[in-house]
């Protein structure tokens, strides 16, 4: 068995520390740095990145909530708007209403003046008629003369006796 | 074990003959054998493998690594978790000992999986050469940390005062018993692995010679399983080795266990 010929033992146990001893070197000062620093470098990297995403989302956070106030206060105001609108439209519909019936009434009032006017013109010539009709007719029948004021008083009460 | 060829069929090469240390370059010091060998050629070969992969890998250094850089990183990460959870923060000052213990066991397994390359971990004298620095290095330690107290690592807490005198002897001899069995565990590993391959090639050879071809594909499927066993094994035993280091190194940093 190669293993167990120890005149071989010092040739491989020397080799074994230059080899190893070089491995060391190798590893501790060149390999091991360089992964320590980039793995340092991603770390920061990584860190840095982070931190940034964080405050772009928070900005983000703002400015939706910036935007959704707006929203809110603009819906608010168009609704603000909306009932003055409707309010004033009602009170306008109110005074217009009042100014019309008014206005109506008003006239009613007058008309109602006017026909009664009209009426009792309209009785005074029909009585006027009536009595002229009435003192041609005695005159043209009779030869008597009735006076114009007796006459007047009979064809008024006749009037008033006849209107139901 | 003992008859190192003819066991395979295969006269030039036995299965053990891959195990065998040549001397490349003949150097003698002092009258010891220093010669640069196979072995020292394949240590050679591993360091400068590391140092091209590794180096190689983190020569961009990019934030988004590329599957090389992400490789290295990987290995890197791998070491360093192994060591935070069996040895915690204090252990990071001994994390180029272990990452470069685990490189180097891990390259010297997998590159002894290249046909006709040689496996300087299948050597006891190398594997116990390792373990004896992880052993007396992990002692020192321990004792340059905690002084005599360091020997209350050979009385477990908890334990009955009348069984002490026979739990301390035991303590002390599984303390001692560490280095052999971390060697033992490697070497065996590597070589029962490469023994095993070279015997069942030897089968293809000896099938042929003994008429029996039809059977050699058999041999051969065989060596394509083992071949991925024995990878999977390269690595799970390099993982050992740098467990149980952080595990003894664990033990002498901190006594109450």
């Amino acid at each position: 068995m190669p293993q167990l010929r120890v005149e071989t033992f010092a040739s491989q146990i020397f080799w074994l520390v230059v080899t190893f001893s070089l491995l060391y070197v190798v590893i501790s000062r060149i390999v091991l740095p360089q992964v320590r620093t980039t793995l340092r470098a991603r770390e920061t990297r990584i860190g840095v990145d982070r931190e940034q995403a964080d405050e772009l989302r928070k900005e983000a956070e703002a400015a939706h909530h910036r935007g959704s106030d707006a929203l809110a206060a603009a819906r608010a105001d168009s609704e603000r708007q909306l009932r003055e609108a409707h309010d004033k439209a009602a009170v306008a519909f109110r005074t217009e209403t009042q100014r019309l019936q008014e206005a109506l009434e008003n006239e009613r009032v007058e008309a109602e003046a006017r026909i009664e006017a009209s009426r009792a013109v309209a009785l005074r010539d029909a009585e006027a008629a009536a009595v002229e009709l009435v003192r041609s007719l005695t005159g043209s029948l009779t030869s008597v003369k009735i006076e114009d004021a007796a006459l007047s008083r009979v064809v008024a009460q006749a009037a008033r006796e006849k209107t139901p | 074990m003992a008859t190192d060829s003819s066991a395979s069929g295969d006269a030039a090469h036995g299965p053990l003959e891959q195990f065998e240390i040549v001397a490349l370059e003949p150097i003698q010091i002092g009258g010891l054998d220093l010669s640069f060998t196979n072995s020292a050629l394949w240590m050679l070969i591993a360091v400068a493998t590391i140092a091209m992969v590794f180096a190689g890998g983190m020569r961009r250094r990019a934030i988004i690594p590329g599957r090389w850089q992400a490789a290295v990183e990987l290995t890197y990460r791998f070491v360093a978790n192994m060591l935070q959870d069996n040895v915690g923060p204090q252990g990071a000052r001994y994390f180029p000992f272990i990452f470069s213990l685990f490189l180097f066991i891990l390259f010297g397994n997998l590159l002894g999986m290249v046909p006709y390359s040689f496996t300087y971990t299948s050597h006891i004298a190398v594997t116990f050469a390792m373990a004896a620095v992880v052993f007396v290095g992990v002692t020192v330690i321990g004792l340059a940390r905690h002084g005599v107290r360091f020997l209350s690592l050979f009385v477990p807490s908890g334990v009955p005062m009348a069984l002490i005198p026979l739990m301390v002897p035991i303590e002390i001899i599984s303390y001692f018993v560490r280095p052999v069995s971390l060697s033992l565990r490697l070497f065996a590993n590597m070589m029962a692995g490469h023994t095993m391959l070279k015997v069942f090639g030897g089968f293809v050879g000896l099938l042929l010679s003994a008429g029996l071809g039809f059977l050699a594909p058999v041999s051969i499927i065989l060596i394509v399983i083992l071949t991925g066993f024995e990878l999977l094994v390269a690595a799970i035993q390099a993982y050992v080795f740098a467990v149980l280091s952080c595990l003894y190194l664990s033990d002498a940093l901190d006594l109450h266990h």
